[in-house]
């Protein structure tokens, strides 16, 4: 007789909370109510690296815009930016507040990989989207987490998109490959050597510098002497530029592609244009003087909001997470508004080029893929040096 | 990887080429660093100080050669000889102010006063022009020139010219002029130079702004191979003492030509051995050398108790 009393009173109350308005949010997932949607990022606003925060502003200035505009079905979106001043320890306690007293709905284009290095772990297992997060090192990308939707390639796909590009574009059938002597470059190296057989290209130099080097001249003069018809620069700028120097000094031809942190205004001004004359840059964003319209409304919404900002390649990080975010939001409608089901809908955004980002074309994660089938930007973009610009350049396989 | 990538041209011609490429690619960076390496061995062997402020007189002189050309539009030898004037000074200046009330303490003293004067001067140039690297405003027609195969540059050239020149002029001053000798003599023995009437204060006073000279040709030489940045000589700095090292601390040829043969050995480790390398091969050299001959190649290094 207890039992059935507990029972029945047990779906009486159940059948209450479902009829009651509480109920009807309770379908929410965490940080999101009728009005609001909280989401959260941490930024290193001040300290070493905090010109890195353009990120941050780019995504608050996004979503400021959205807000203006209503917000999307309604709910205004509140973006909580938290300075963990590139210190990973910083970021653990930041991202624990984050997901224990503040319920952000998910964590939305955040800043660097050592303090995403840090967290990662701890986000996924509590199941909060990561998305957007501004990064290239391999843990952060190489993890087996629908959560994650990480921002763009790690550098051994951009290693393998290279060695694609000087097949096409460079017809070539012996590469030289110049790296920095650290993770990046041996990454960029491990994913190069992944494909030259498919691609019938024999590495004939592959030559390490180590940045605080004088002069990369024994490592161009050795490059140059292996018989390469065409390059690939593994090179922050300003070693980039010493190895621009040195090619031109000894008139070597051979085209080259740099890997896109190595795409800076200080490669020619340091290396003077001459140098750098006809050299080809991966890039995984669009030049802000792209006449494409989402470029040029970016540009507009970040002198909007941040006035005192000069336009910066990082800015575009943080649209691209913020934009593709609002996107799902909108796909959404009028809800649950739920982690998983914000999953499923990025999941199944194709093709969609309503970013900065050219195309976003996201794929669906089977059990034992990578978070590398998220990535919001897939694609390189290239441009070339030309007259004193970088000038947006298609390779063949794009229309 | 090394292990894995192909050589090509391995026939005889293509590696004579790179062999004479290396050579002359490295005979180039070691008469740069011959500058600095003759200015530590002039100061040490004057004061027994190892001046680690160095590096940074030269690169003084880059930001001030890069000011007068790009925003005063100065000829570049115009502006280059107002630099020697100023890098001149401004080895006086540390002599003046920050040396000679010390002189007389011990060398560790002396030697953490110079890394005192290193640490304000990075710290003035990136207050003044900033921390990033900036370019030098001149570089050099970079059209190359063929010697059977080997690719010489103008500006290969006209560094090893002006390395020439200044060894010269280095070698007419010791040889011939009384400052010159009187500065030799107080090297031999400041007691005795004292006694025979030699104003040894105003020697080393010459000897920091010989240093000064030296700073100044290094500093826009090196402008357009590391460009401008508070920290474009560190690496210079230490190359260039290794080579002072290697001649023996005392010996101004034995400087050249230690700086010849690190700058030639660092680019045949880099050409032959891998990039790798390339960095530890200076240092490699000097643990090499000083193991069996620890008074350096051309050593007349006196044992003097300090």
């Amino acid at each position: 007789m207890r039992r059935v009393f507990i029972r029945t009173a047990g779906v009486l109350a159940l059948g209450a909370l479902a009829l009651s308005p509480v109920a009807a949010l309770a379908q929410d997932g965490p940080g999101v109510t009728k009005n609001e949607v909280l989401i959260c990022s941490y930024q290193p606003m001040t300290g070493q690296v905090s010109s890195y925060y353009r990120m941050g502003k780019g995504a608050d200035a996004w979503f400021k815009h959205v807000n203006e505009q209503g917000g999307v079905n309604g709910r205004k979106i509140n973006f909580n930016m938290v300075d963990d001043k590139y210190e990973p320890p910083r970021t653990t306690s930041i991202v624990k507040r984050f997901v224990e007293r503040d319920n952000c709905f998910a964590i939305v284009a955040p800043l660097g990989s050592a303090p995403t290095a840090a967290v990662i772990d701890y986000v996924v297992e509590n199941k909060v989207p990561l998305i957007g997060a501004g990064t290239g090192a391999d843990k952060n990308l190489y993890i087996k987490s629908p959560w994650v939707f990480p921002l763009y390639p790690a550098y051994d796909i951009e290693g393998i998109e290279l060695v694609k590009f000087v097949k096409e574009v460079f017809k070539a059938k012996k590469i030289a490959v110049l790296y920095q002597n650290d993770p990046s470059g041996k990454s960029h190296i491990k994913g190069i050597e992944s494909v030259l057989k498919q691609h019938g290209i024999e590495m004939t130099a592959a030559e390490g510098y180590e940045p605080k080097e004088v002069d990369v001249s024994a490592q161009v003069i050795k490059m140059k002497n292996s018989g390469a018809d065409s390059v690939i620069c593994s090179c922050a700028p300003e070693p980039a530029a010493k190895f621009y120097t040195e090619r031109a000094k000894l008139g070597w031809k051979a085209p080259v592609v740099n890997v896109f942190f190595g795409k800076s205004p200080k490669v020619p001004e340091l290396a003077g244009k001459d140098a750098v004359e006809g050299v080809y840059f991966a890039t995984i964003f669009r030049e802000w003087t792209d006449p494409a319209p989402q470029i040029q409304e970016a540009k507009n919404i970040l002198k909007k909001y941040y006035p005192e900002e000069e336009p910066d390649a990082v800015h575009l990080w943080g649209f691209a997470g913020a934009q593709f975010f609002t996107e799902a939001l909108k796909r959404m409608g009028q809800g649950p508004i739920t982690r998983e089901k914000l999953v499923e809908t990025m999941e199944g955004i194709k093709n969609w080029k309503g970013s900065v980002v050219p195309s976003i074309n996201i794929e669906k994660m089977g059990p034992d893929d990578m978070a590398t089938k998220h990535l919001i930007v897939s694609e390189m973009s290239y441009v070339v040096y030309k007259g004193g610009n970088f000038a947006p350049f298609n390779p063949p396989w794009v229309k | 990887m090394h292990r894995k990538t192909k050589k090509v041209g391995t026939a005889s011609p293509g590696r004579r080429v790179l062999l004479g490429q290396q050579i002359i690619s490295g005979l180039a960076s070691g008469s740069l660093y011959a500058l600095t390496a003759v200015a530590v061995v002039v100061v040490f062997r004057n004061t027994r100080t190892i001046n680690l402020a160095q590096g940074d007189f030269a690169m003084v002189g880059a930001f001030l050669a890069m000011v007068l050309i790009k925003d005063m539009h100065l000829n570049y030898y115009l502006a280059l000889a107002a630099v020697v004037v100023a890098c001149i000074l401004l080895g006086i200046l540390t002599e003046r102010i920050v040396m000679r009330p010390i002189a007389d303490s011990d060398w560790l003293t002396l030697f953490t006063a110079t890394l005192g004067v290193y640490y304000i001067l990075h710290g003035v140039a990136g207050w003044v022009w900033g921390r990033d690297t900036k370019a030098f405003p001149v570089t050099f027609d970079p059209t190359p020139i063929n010697f059977a195969g080997t690719i010489v540059s103008q500006g290969h050239l006209i560094n090893m010219g002006w390395a020439i020149a200044i060894g010269l002029v280095l070698y007419v001053f010791f040889k011939y002029t009384k400052q010159g000798i009187a500065m030799r003599a107080v090297t031999d023995d400041p007691d005795t130079a004292q006694l025979m009437g030699i104003p040894v204060r105003f020697i080393v006073l010459l000897t920091w702004g010989m240093a000064g000279f030296l700073a100044a040709f290094a500093g826009v030489l090196l402008s357009p191979i590391v460009y401008v940045s508070p920290e474009m000589m560190d690496q210079v700095l230490i190359k260039g003492y290794v080579a002072a090292v290697f001649g023996g601390l005392y010996s101004i040829q034995g400087a050249i030509i230690g700086a010849l043969m690190i700058g030639v050995a660092e680019n045949l480790a880099g050409g032959y051995l891998g990039a790798h390398y390339k960095t530890a091969t200076a240092f490699a050299m000097i643990v090499l050398l000083l193991t069996f001959r620890p008074q350096g190649l051309f050593g007349i290094q006196k044992r003097r108790e300090i």
